[in-house]
């Protein structure tokens, strides 16, 4: 397992240079550039691959979501405004995407509880399961789901208060207040937690 | 010594850069804290997508590649939004007479000019957020709506004198009506102006067009309805403002519902 990318090296952190360069692709690709297009795939789908299996922990979910994801780019690249930052852009529709899918499969499975059998043969084929690290995806999973993207846009995708804020729409205060509530339930977790060793 | 918060915003900022003298003594004393940046410190896994993943969807997009114009630059987009909006609400005015301003006094119309103008001018902005993902937020658009009735509601109960006569709250019944009804063309021309956006919430952008609309609605009604009282206008007029996001949120969201 690699460390982090630093904060300041990664391409969800604000200012840096590689931020100047994603927003340049970005602008390249509204004019239609093939080349420029490819390059932000490659550059960006890790990030957002990221993104996603921090939620699903499941990677055939998490390619989906990253599929998905690029799709509704590519229709609302319109909407990027030149001489912004790309990532909180981006992580604004990877959350739409998100949330879209988890609507779909909340309304799929609400309907497949009301089928009193299913053929064996319909089962779709299980996806290679991530497991969720102990002390850090188990606990998240605790957190109301605003908190939880929140740390997660924080910690796992290395973004500031000013990129989360944007992606989620809110202000920085109300980020801010949603990463302090949720690093004082953490708090109450971990304290809860006997068998966590320090 | 240091204390929970200072780890709080530590935590904040990333864990980025040298943790302070303070706050390294108060992780010592402190078990809790201490465990939760244990916890934050694990590292992330690399994991990546597969390569052919990527290639493929790098190639869909390369083979789909049409030349877009972006949005409007935010300025572009606030600016846009009120020039449409004052174009619609002189050509209701043109249309309908402004008669009844003669019957406010001039603390009573430099009070509402100001108010709408203000007004006007934070329903702009926040619609020139919304229609591009990833805008920053100075303040969150459901409180500013809120804010914006109850402060409508507080003017025309502080500046307008109370006499609530009989026919106060028929009349007003009436005037809700006629508002409603400018101010759903009014929210469409406005949508018009801004449709080219990506919204991220459409029930937000509907309650703020919705607004908008019920806001030009409202103008024309104070210029000429003559019943300048504050029980008259905080359910005949006010209640436009109200209206006005109340149906905007609901069409954004039958929208959003109807595009899932």
């Amino acid at each position: 397992m690699a460390s982090k990318p630093s904060r300041a090296d990664s391409p969800g952190s604000g200012g840096s240079e590689e931020q100047g360069e994603l927003s340049l692709l970005m602008e390249r690709y509204q004019d239609a550039e093939a080349e420029a297009a490819e390059e932000l795939v490659g550059r960006v789908s890790p990030i957002l691959f990221r993104f996603f299996l921090s939620y699903t922990h499941d990677v055939g979910r998490a390619e989906d979501l990253l599929q998905d994801c690029w799709v509704r780019i590519h229709r609302a690249r319109h909407s990027f405004r030149r001489g912004e930052p790309l990532m909180p852009w981006v992580f604004a529709i990877a959350r739409h995407t998100r949330l879209d899918a988890l609507r779909k499969r909340i309304r799929r499975k609400s309907r497949e509880a009301l089928m009193d059998s299913i053929p064996e043969g319909l089962h779709t084929t299980e996806q290679p399961r991530l497991a969720p690290r102990e002390n850090f995806e188990n606990m998240l999973a605790e957190l109301p789901d605003s908190q939880r993207e929140v740390i997660i846009m924080l910690k796992v995708s290395g973004m500031t208060l000013e990129e989360v804020a944007r992606a989620t729409s809110c202000t920085v205060g109300s980020v801010k207040q949603k990463a302090h509530r949720a690093y004082a339930k953490l708090r109450r977790i971990l304290n809860d937690r006997k068998d966590d060793s320090e | 010594m240091g204390n929970c918060r200072q780890l709080d915003e530590f935590l904040d900022r990333g864990s980025s850069g040298a943790m302070p003298e303070a706050l390294r003594l108060h992780l010592v004393v402190c078990p809790r804290c201490r465990k939760l940046h244990k916890a934050m410190a694990v590292p992330e896994a690399e994991v990546v997508p597969p390569a052919p993943l990527v290639s493929r969807v790098a190639s869909h997009l390369a083979a789909d590649l049409k030349p877009v114009t972006p949005v409007a630059s935010s300025t572009m987009a606030f600016l846009r939004f009120l020039a449409v909006s004052l174009l619609v609400t002189a050509a209701l005015l043109g249309a309908l007479g402004m008669s009844a301003m003669k019957g406010m006094s001039a603390l009573q119309l430099a009070g509402f000019l100001l108010l709408t103008g203000l007004a006007a001018a934070a329903l702009a902005a926040t619609v020139s957020w919304q229609i591009s993902p990833g805008s920053r937020y100075r303040w969150s658009p459901a409180a500013m709506l809120g804010v914006l009735v109850g402060a409508f509601l507080l003017e025309f109960m502080l500046l307008f004198p109370w006499q609530a006569g009989e026919g106060s709250l028929v009349f007003g019944w009436k005037c809700a009506r006629a508002g409603v009804v400018f101010a759903i063309p009014s929210a469409f021309l406005l949508w018009l102006a801004v449709r080219r956006g990506e919204p991220p919430a459409l029930g937000t952008l509907g309650a703020t067009i919705g607004g908008a609309g019920a806001l030009i609605s409202l103008i024309v009604l104070q210029f000429n309805c003559s019943m300048h009282e504050a029980a008259h206008l905080s359910v005949g007029h006010a209640s436009v403002l109200g209206a006005g996001i109340g149906l905007g949120f609901l069409t954004g969201w039958a929208c959003e519902k109807l595009q899932a």
